[in-house]
């Protein structure tokens, strides 16, 4: 039992529901999937919101973009015909390994992007796609998926916001993507965990987008190694040198799990297999 | 508060406090084929259907599941009237202690109820939560795909 | 019709085995009795009861790795409403003790109090509490303060007697209550030494000498059940202990001890158990939960997290072991030196044994005349260690099995046809049987059944060994395959120490109640057991009527361990079962008017071979309960054994590996093994896959990782990382048949510990079949496979 828990309500609009966070003076937190919640992963929480009941589970596809509802379960997005073709895979691949199914049919992608672990998938797979979250509150916008991730997003947002959907654009033009994890066993965190996306122009590398998880608290682009590649052609040497230079610059920490040293040399065995997954999916 | 639950085609009442576990609310009202191996998501053992789907009731909020429709093991099947799978299990010597069978079972019957003639990959990804120390998997997966054949003859 | 049912123990079946022709329920898959109750989620289990007024036992766990407890006050905790008990080691009586489940006297030393005012270890128990509550139990725990004088922790098995580290066991009660070589003083809880002819000629004998250092590492049992343990007052204000263990009886017997009450004021019910694998081996948490039953009286259970199960149950003891061979250019051992250094954490459970069969259940598997054995044992601020699946065993093999591929390789004979040479034949003995036992000096015994030739053979094939072996040796690439192998045996039973028994009665519509002490902790002993039953009285199993086990009402026996419970449990069944059908013959002679002589039994029945004149069981039940001369047709029966025969087997895996991470792979595993007859090949087949997944994840991920301070970190199913179905490479078990131990049961040995060892030696023999590194330290996880190939 919760025993700090003393209140739980399940509004049926998402209005109500950001009336009842204000009532709860940041004491009281969105319920989404729970996983977290229920494991007393949130620190001094009395109270929970639930968002079961507002809707919000949608997976809709227009012709230019990809519409998720905060409430979607991870298992949706993998069952789903539209988000396991989308951006070749991408967001299949990086919901393919979060967890177990058990897990998944819980789990919900907001709660997946705002209960960041330094390990979590998919935020990295939705940093290199063109992503924004919808919030509503008291002031209700709309943020672009990395300015979210510009600081832990539960200090982005404030405790009466809400997310309601993510939004990705179709990417356009010939482009390729790849999501590469790696983690000792099948359910398991990942120990890195890459998301590459490339447009290509003939041989050249027309727009590419690499994203990192597993290594730092959050989840990161490396824009220093894109431009590395950008307006480059490809050749396998270009890509080890990025990838040397991934492993080079990337600040990684020692623990636990595996050294600095061995997540270092991950990163480049990582990186370069993701760019070449990219490219040949391109 | 009270929460409603239909549990094995069952209308249950429960008073439970907004804080309260499913796994502990299940296990409290009698449901005790659904056994706690962790608490944190990563043994199956406690695996229930939710409306439908597969999930870890250690990780699922009473009071969320309120108006839900819940399977529990008993509901699957009795020894007198046992699921397919049940059988499946015991025939193919996927029984050993038995403590994670329950949890097993309702990833299987979960994945059954979707797909008829599941791959062994399929299989193995439907299970992919569920922790059993003692059978080695092998004759878990043989149980699974023993059921479907089962269920195909029916 | 001659009667086919005659006592196996006729001096004939040992020259001509039961056939298993003849056999109608032995030697079939029949279905696991409680099979359908566990799937429907209705069988027992110690939580699945409910009692009124149940309390919730919480202990609190020592943060620190050494310390000396200053002052203890719960005044703070005593007061929170719903506390009913607080106790403290001021609260208890004072009595060393060891946590191991073994028969008396036991050979672990005694250097454990049910609370204590000194910490050992990082989870050590401090206090206990028992309130109405599981979180107001929580929070007692947080309000109980205690003052530590903080000591500096011995945290590397290495150096734990060098000169300067602190003593771990200081306390004067700390002893062996048999003589052993004990020295606490230095942290050693245990010291044997065994030689046999003489090392200095063999090795000077040899054309090849080997040394090398390996190592085994801690790992938990990892049963999905955590303990678990619910005690109360019965009518008569006795104590019943229903609990998840593997050793009722010892749990009786310790238990009484350390609470000073007589063991007829104790019951111990063991329901269904969720897993055991030598961790329930052990009496651990049912003196505390006893000591606040007996406090409060009121029920109380006491119930493991995962996490104080990894950190404060028990773990495979690590060992280092440096192991000296040496061999003649044709293949022939002339020495092997064998010298095991053991951590078995801050208490010394099993501290003995499981040193001594490191080298008792690995030696003896080849032919080597000058044969030399040292363990020690030391004490550490780390987890305790304690009997797990293997027992020692697994870790002896871990050298035996390396090196053995390190000599066959520089000699350049197939490592196959090195093992077919050298193991240990039909109608051989080894000096090690008798110069090693457990805890004191073994036993004698010759081989009478070895069918490991074959197990060699069908796995090469199996695995496809010759060519691939040679294929992969010259690999280049990102991804590369190996193929490994390794040979095992293992025994059946502690000969001479360890007892069995059954009792046995006949109902009177013609089924049989079989109580047992051995205890089936899912292993499907009572399926088994049953199944021996039936054979011998020629019924259907479902008639067999099982239960394990209960103090009160099943006869003694030591329990599940040691791999007896087919061997030594079996036989007792089969001779309560042989004297029922003596009793049934008597009643059957005077009804049917026929000499007893003349009987025999068939399908439910006793027929007469001279008139063919017959009667059921039934009838026979309802005559002897109700119409004449009434009486209980019952019988209860004991066994203890002189031998432990080793089932045989030979493990190859094939493995993928990714040089650029360092990540290993199975991609085939394949277990031929030789149990004698298995009783029920579906159940020997699944404590085999069982076992050697298992072995798959302990050397590949399972492992404790630990602070500096002596904390472990991984602690969770999170970050201890074991194999789930995703993760299961293709699993192949081969029974090998044809080979009844003429001692066994039906020709049984047993099954279930063997199937463990292979692993790390197989994978770590594929890892330089693949790449040509040798790994003598597991876990080979990715890291660490990575930065070997790199140096
Ligand atoms: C056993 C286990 C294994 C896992 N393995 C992985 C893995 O391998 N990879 C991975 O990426 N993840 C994994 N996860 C998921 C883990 O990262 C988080 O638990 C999960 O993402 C939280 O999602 P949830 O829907 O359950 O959120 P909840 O627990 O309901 O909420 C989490 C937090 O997010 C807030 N929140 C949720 N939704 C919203 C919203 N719409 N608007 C505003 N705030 C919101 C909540 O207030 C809360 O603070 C695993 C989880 C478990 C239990
Ligand atoms: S108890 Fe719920 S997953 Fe382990
Ligand atoms: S049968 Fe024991 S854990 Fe699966």
């Amino acid at each position: 039992m919760l025993s700090d828990i003393r209140y739980y309500s399940s509004p049926l609009r998402v209005s109500d529901a950001v009336n009842e966070l204000k009532k709860g003076k940041g004491k009281w937190a969105v319920f989404a999937g729970g996983t977290s919640a229920v494991l007393g992963r949130m620190g001094n929480v009395s109270g929970f919101i639930s968002l079961k009941n507002c809707g919000l589970d949608h997976i809709t596809q227009s012709r230019t973009e990809l519409s998720i509802g905060s409430m979607a379960r991870i298992q949706d997005i993998l069952e789903n015909k539209a988000a396991q073709k989308f951006a070749k895979g991408l967001l299949y691949k990086a919901s393919y390994r979060i967890g177990s199914t058990l897990n998944r049919n819980l789990i919900t992608l907001g709660g997946n992007i705002i209960q960041i672990y330094r390990w979590s998938d998919l935020p990295v797979a939705l940093l290199v796609l063109d992503s924004k979250v919808n919030v509503k509150g008291p002031a209700s916008r709309t943020l672009k998926f990395s300015d979210l991730l510009k600081k832990h997003p539960k200090t982005v947002l404030k405790y009466t916001d809400i997310v309601t959907e993510v939004r990705i654009k179709s990417p356009s033009g010939v482009f390729g993507t790849e999501f590469i994890t790696f983690s000792k066993t099948e359910f398991d965190y990942a120990l890195c965990n890459v998301a590459v996306f490339i447009q290509m122009n003939e041989k050249k590398c027309k727009d590419i987008r690499i994203a990192f998880g597993a290594l730092q608290p959050l989840p990161f682009r490396a824009y220093k190694l894109e431009k590395m590649m950008k307006n480059k052609v490809i050749i396998d040497e270009l890509i080890r040198e990025v990838a040397e230079e991934a492993s080079k610059s990337t600040e990684v920490s020692s623990d636990f799990r595996a050294s600095r040293e061995y997540k270092k040399h991950l990163i480049r065995v990582l990186l370069e297999r993701a760019i070449k997954g990219a490219m040949k999916s391109a | 508060m009270i929460i409603k639950l239909i549990i094995n085609n069952e209308e249950k009442e429960f008073t439970i406090k907004p804080g309260d576990i499913l796994l502990d609310v299940l296990r409290r009202e009698g449901y005790k084929g659904v056994k706690k191996g962790c608490g944190t998501g990563e043994c199956g053992a406690c695996a229930v259907l939710l409306n439908g789907r597969a999930v870890n009731s250690c990780l699922v909020l009473a009071a969320e599941a309120d108006n839900s429709r819940i399977v529990t093991i008993e509901g699957i099947g009795t020894t007198e009237k046992p699921d397919p799978l049940q059988e499946s299990f015991v025939e193919a010597g996927a029984v050993q202690c038995g403590y994670c069978t329950p949890g097993m079972i309702i990833s299987a019957k979960a994945l059954l109820n979707k797909k008829k003639d599941p791959t062994d990959t399929e299989i193995k990804k439907a299970l992919d939560g569920n922790y059993c120390r003692c059978t080695g998997y092998v004759k878990i997966i043989d149980a699974v795909r023993m059921a479907v054949k089962k269920m195909k003859n029916k | 019709m001659p009667d086919k049912k005659g006592s196996i123990f006729k001096k004939k079946a040992k020259e001509e085995p039961v056939d298993a022709g003849n056999l109608k329920y032995v030697g079939q898959s029949v279905k696991k009795v409680d099979g359908l109750g566990l799937a429907t989620g209705i069988a027992g289990f110690v939580d699945d009861i409910e009692l009124p007024n149940l309390l919730y036992a919480k202990i609190l766990p020592s943060p620190h790795a050494h310390a000396k407890i200053l002052s203890i006050d719960a005044s703070k905790a005593k007061k929170l409403k719903g506390v009913k008990a607080v106790l403290t080691y001021k609260d208890l009586p004072r009595i060393a003790h060891t946590t191991a489940g073994q028969g008396y006297p036991e050979p672990s030393p005694y250097d454990t109090f049910i609370l204590d005012n000194k910490v050992r270890y990082v989870g050590d128990r401090v206090a206990a509490v028992a309130a109405e509550t599981e979180q107001i139990a929580e929070e007692a725990i947080k309000l109980i303060k205690v003052q530590y004088k903080v000591l500096k922790p011995v945290l590397d098995m290495e150096k734990a007697t060098e000169k300067g580290m602190p003593i771990i066991h200081d306390e004067k009660e700390a002893r062996t209550i048999i003589p052993l070589n004990y020295d606490p003083k230095r942290n050693i809880a245990s010291q044997v030494k065994a030689l046999t002819g003489n090392m200095a000629e063999g090795f000077s004998n040899a054309d090849h000498t080997f040394e090398n250092i390996y190592y085994a590492h801690y790992a938990s049992h990892a049963a999905n059940e955590t303990h678990i343990v619910i005690t109360y007052l019965d009518g008569q204000g006795r104590l019943v202990i229903r609990t998840s263990t593997q050793v009722p009886f010892h749990v009786r017997r310790i238990v009484a001890e350390r609470l000073q009450l007589s063991e007829s004021r104790v019951r111990v019910i063991k329901p269904r158990i969720g897993g055991g694998f030598g961790g329930k081996q052990e009496v651990l948490i049912e003196d505390i939960c006893s000591a606040l039953t007996l406090k409060t009286r009121s029920p109380v259970k006491l119930h493991y997290s995962r996490s104080e199960e990894f950190i404060a149950s028990r773990t495979r003891h690590p060992q280092r072991i440096i192991l000296k061979t040496g061999v003649k250019h044709d293949g022939t051992i002339t020495a092997i030196d064998m010298d095991v250094l053991m951590n078995t954490g801050a208490y010394g459970s099993h501290a003995l044994t499981v040193a001594c069969n490191t080298g008792s259940k690995v030696l003896p598997l080849l032919r080597c005349e000058n044969v030399q054995f040292k363990a020690q044992t030391v004490y550490t601020n780390l987890p305790v260690g304690g009997a797990y699946r293997g027992y020692g065993a697994t870790q002896g093999y871990i050298a035996m099995g390396i090196q053995v591929d390190e000599m066959a390789e520089r000699i350049g004979m197939d490592v196959c046809h090195f093992y077919k040479m050298n193991h240990i034949k039909v109608g051989e003995t080894s000096p090690v049987f008798k110069a090693l036992g457990e805890g004191r000096e073994g036993v004698l015994q010759t081989i009478e059944s070895c069918g490991l030739d074959q197990c060699i053979e069908i796995g090469a094939t199996a695995i496809d060994w010759y060519a691939k072996k040679e294929r992969y040796e010259r690999q280049t690439g990102q991804i590369r395959k190996g193929v490994g192998m390794v040979a095992l045996m293992q025994g059946s039973s502690i000969p001479d120490i360890d007892m069995g028994a059954a009792s046995m009665k006949m109902n009177e519509d013609g089924s049989f109640n079989l109580l047992v002490g051995a205890t089936d902790l899912g292993t499907g002993s009572d399926t088994i057991l049953a199944q021996m039953a039936a054979e011998v009285l020629d019924v259907p199993v479902e008639k067999i009527i099982v239960y394990s086990s209960d103090t009160d009402l099943t006869p003694f026996d030591v329990g599940a361990y040691a791999s007896s419970t087919t061997y030594l449990s079996g036989y007792a069944v089969i001779k309560t079962a042989e004297d029922i059908r003596s009793q049934i013959f008597d009643v059957a002679a005077e009804m049917l008017k026929e000499k007893k002589a003349d009987l025999y039994v068939k399908d439910s029945a006793v027929f007469s071979k001279k008139t063919g004149k017959n009667i059921t069981y039934q009838r026979i039940g309802l005559h002897s309960l109700y119409e004449k001369n009434q009486h209980q047709i019952a019988s209860v029966k004991s066994h203890i054994t002189h031998k432990s025969p080793p089932p045989f087997s030979a493990h190859f895996v094939e493995i993928e590996l990714d040089m650029d991470t360092g990540k290993v792979k199975v991609l085939k595993y394949v277990a031929a093994i030789e149990c004698g007859r298995a009783i029920n090949p579906k159940l020997a087949e699944g404590q085999t896959e069982g076992g050697v997944l298992n072995g798959i994840s302990y050397a590949l991920t399972e492992e404790y990782i630990f602070d500096r301070q002596g904390r472990m970190l991984n602690s969770g199913f999170d970050n201890y990382k074991l194999f789930y179905p995703a993760d299961l490479p293709e699993i192949r078990t081969i029974l090998i048949e044809g080979y009844p131990e003429p001692t066994g049961p039906y020709g049984a040995k047993s099954v279930s510990e063997i199937c463990i060892n292979g692993a790390v030696p197989a994978i770590s023999n594929a890892i330089y079949n693949a790449v040509g590194i040798r790994l003598r330290k597991p876990p080979f996880t990715p890291e660490v496979v990575y930065t070997s190939i790199n140096k």
